[in-house]
């Protein structure tokens, strides 16, 4: 009697068990497109077998466990964030590349150009107003160009601090919907697969935006840290960035809701490919009160060396020297280029053409001037290239670091479907199975592995052989 | 001629290089051992090539295929790093979660744990 109430009652457990079961397979089911959702699982544990003390077996439904494993998210969080950080970048660059045009058919390298063909001209017939005429028309060109790019680059800089308040107010947006979230589950620890994925979704979201860690605390709550350093969920409580710009160094500043600067732990997402734009990629073409940038320091090297040639000369007189060619604001280094232009007033008589010597040359000063095209004299270059060569470093260096903004954002868009897929593939495998996998990966990695190093390095034997 | 040979055998490695990324995103033991097979391909396509891209050199259609090729190697690098990197800090963190942590803080490798029992 004892053995038939025992076998009932396993019977009962059992089918309690798959009762169980489905009403999970069957949420499952219902969830099964709703955005971070992680599957369910109920595990059926075996239960002791002993006709002696009349445990009959069979099994019994555990606890119900999330699927979806906390390792696998934030893996997926992490990649997350690299993309958004890579996608940012790559906006960020394509606008900086579009102002440098190093084909030479536009923009300072064209204008540059022209003005060295004025200066040859000019020195083949010195006394010639029309050759005169030509220089002052060719450096305002010039002028103008260096004018444009830095009102693209200052253009650059407000659009980019604009979509730094964008991206915190966004972070701040999300941040207090995972609070809300905190508030339903404290107290409530059973899972609730409803608000899993919401939670999960929320994060998946911000993870755009910024790097961050979150974990899961014993009332159910999440808790945000921004880097692994400052708060912006904890329990009930949201933690507001705020985005403070500024003359800099740094430009723009993210500030952690005491007050204190967050800037150095703001590093991953798209805030972080902002910040360093604004605060690194920026500052170097176009200055900050610690530096004059690359375009300042250009604009103001040329003017200066052609300003002091041309007013090393003579007219045809012999006493009268010659005038400046360029003006600029000489109070602030980091507004050279914004500012320069030919001197008002200047005519073509007053560039004067003769190098008084001695010996005398009659044109020696638009010579002179011709040499800046191709210097051999220090003086007349720039960090020991000549303008032309400084201008294509700069245009390359936009041009290149776009280039491997996009490479890397490939690798980032795969690294991210990679993290989706392994975040797929472990739900619901056993952990029994798992282990099995795991060795046999271990062995593939290996082999694969080995295959790589040698592609890598014949792939740079033949870069080097192609370049030899 | 020989420009366009180097071009094309660089072309094909980097095809099948490319196809391994796409294999490499959902890795799994399987996957692997068909990127093995097709990493040796391109491993044979690139292997001699000093005679064949010399006549290549200073061609900057070679270049560049060059370096794209290159992009594609230091990705599937990559994506096969990540992948190992993944399951190798899973581990860990299984091992540690099931067996603790041992002398001077080492982590056991899991134990594959038995799944048939006998008794007398």
């Amino acid at each position: 009697m004892a053995n038939l109430l025992s076998t009932l009652l396993s019977s009962s457990n059992a089918l309690n068990a798959y009762e169980q079961v489905l009403a999970v397979t069957q949420n499952n089911v219902a969830n099964a497109s709703t955005p971070g959702y992680a599957k369910q699982t109920l595990p059926l544990e075996a239960m002791s077998f002993d006709l002696v003390s009349g445990a009959m077996g069979g099994v019994r439904a555990g606890q119900v466990l999330s699927a979806r494993d906390q390792y696998a998210e934030q893996a997926v969080r992490q990649q997350t964030s690299a993309q958004g950080n890579s996608q940012q970048s790559v906006n960020s660059l394509q606008s900086l590349q579009s102002l440098f045009d190093v084909s030479g058919s536009s923009g300072i390298s064209a204008a540059l150009n022209q003005l060295f063909q004025s200066f040859s001209a000019w020195g083949q017939s010195p006394s010639d107003t029309n050759a005169r005429q030509s220089v002052i028309a060719n450096a305002g060109e010039l002028a103008a160009a260096f004018q444009q790019t830095a009102s693209g680059l200052a253009g650059l800089e407000q659009d980019t601090g604009a979509q730094l308040q964008q991206t915190v107010t966004q972070v701040n947006q999300l941040v207090g919907q995972l609070q809300q979230l905190n508030v339903q589950r404290q107290g409530n620890v059973s899972s609730d697969p409803g608000t899993d994925a919401q939670m999960n979704s929320l994060l998946e979201q911000l993870s755009q935006y910024v790097s961050f860690t979150a974990s899961y605390q014993a009332d159910g709550s999440v808790a945000v840290l921004l880097n692994g350093q400052t708060p912006l969920l904890l329990e009930n409580s949201q933690y507001s960035l705020a985005y403070q710009p500024g003359q800099g160094p740094p430009a723009a500043q993210i500030l952690a809701a005491d007050g204190a600067d967050a800037t150095a732990a703001s590093t991953g997402g798209q805030l972080g490919a902002l910040l360093q734009m604004r605060n690194q990629t920026l500052p170097s073409y176009l200055g900050d009160p610690s530096q004059p940038g690359d375009l300042n320091t250009m604009a103001k090297q040329f003017a200066d060396r052609v300003n002091q040639i041309l007013t090393s000369g003579v007219a045809a007189d012999g006493t009268t020297p010659g005038a400046a060619l360029f003006q600029y604001d000489t109070t602030n280094p980091a507004n050279v280029a914004a500012s320069l232009e030919v001197s008002p007033g200047v005519t073509p008589d007053q560039l004067a053409a003769t190098d008084p010597g001695p010996p005398s040359v009659s044109n020696g000063i638009p010579l002179a001037l011709s040499q800046l095209a191709t210097p051999q004299a220090a003086a007349d270059q720039i960090d020991g290239e000549s303008f032309s060569s400084f201008y294509g470093a700069m245009a390359a260096r936009a041009g290149s670091g776009f280039n491997d903004a996009n490479g890397q954002l490939q690798t980032d868009q795969a690294s991210l479907a990679q993290a989706q897929q392994l975040r797929q593939q472990t739900s619901g495998v056993s952990l029994d199975e798992e282990a099995t996998t795991l060795i046999q990966f271990q062995r593939a990695y290996e082999a694969n592995s080995r295959l790589i190093t040698v592609l890598d390095q014949l792939t740079l034997d033949t870069i080097n052989i192609l370049t030899t | 001629m020989g420009g366009a040979t180097a071009v094309e055998r660089m072309g094909t490695a980097r095809s099948q290089i490319e196809r391994v990324c796409g294999w490499l995103t959902s890795p799994s033991p399987e996957t692997l051992d068909r990127c093995s097979g097709v990493l040796e391909s391109a491993v044979a396509e690139l292997a001699g090539g000093a005679s064949w891209l010399a006549h290549a050199r200073g061609n900057p259609e070679a270049m560049a295929e060059a370096w794209h090729l290159n992009r594609a190697v230091k990705r599937a690098g990559k994506l096969l790093e990540s992948a190992r990197q993944y399951h190798a800090r899973w581990s860990r963190i299984r091992g540690a979660m099931t067996q603790g942590y041992g002398h001077q803080g080492i982590v056991p490798p899991p134990v594959l744990p038995g799944r048939i029992s006998l008794q007398g």
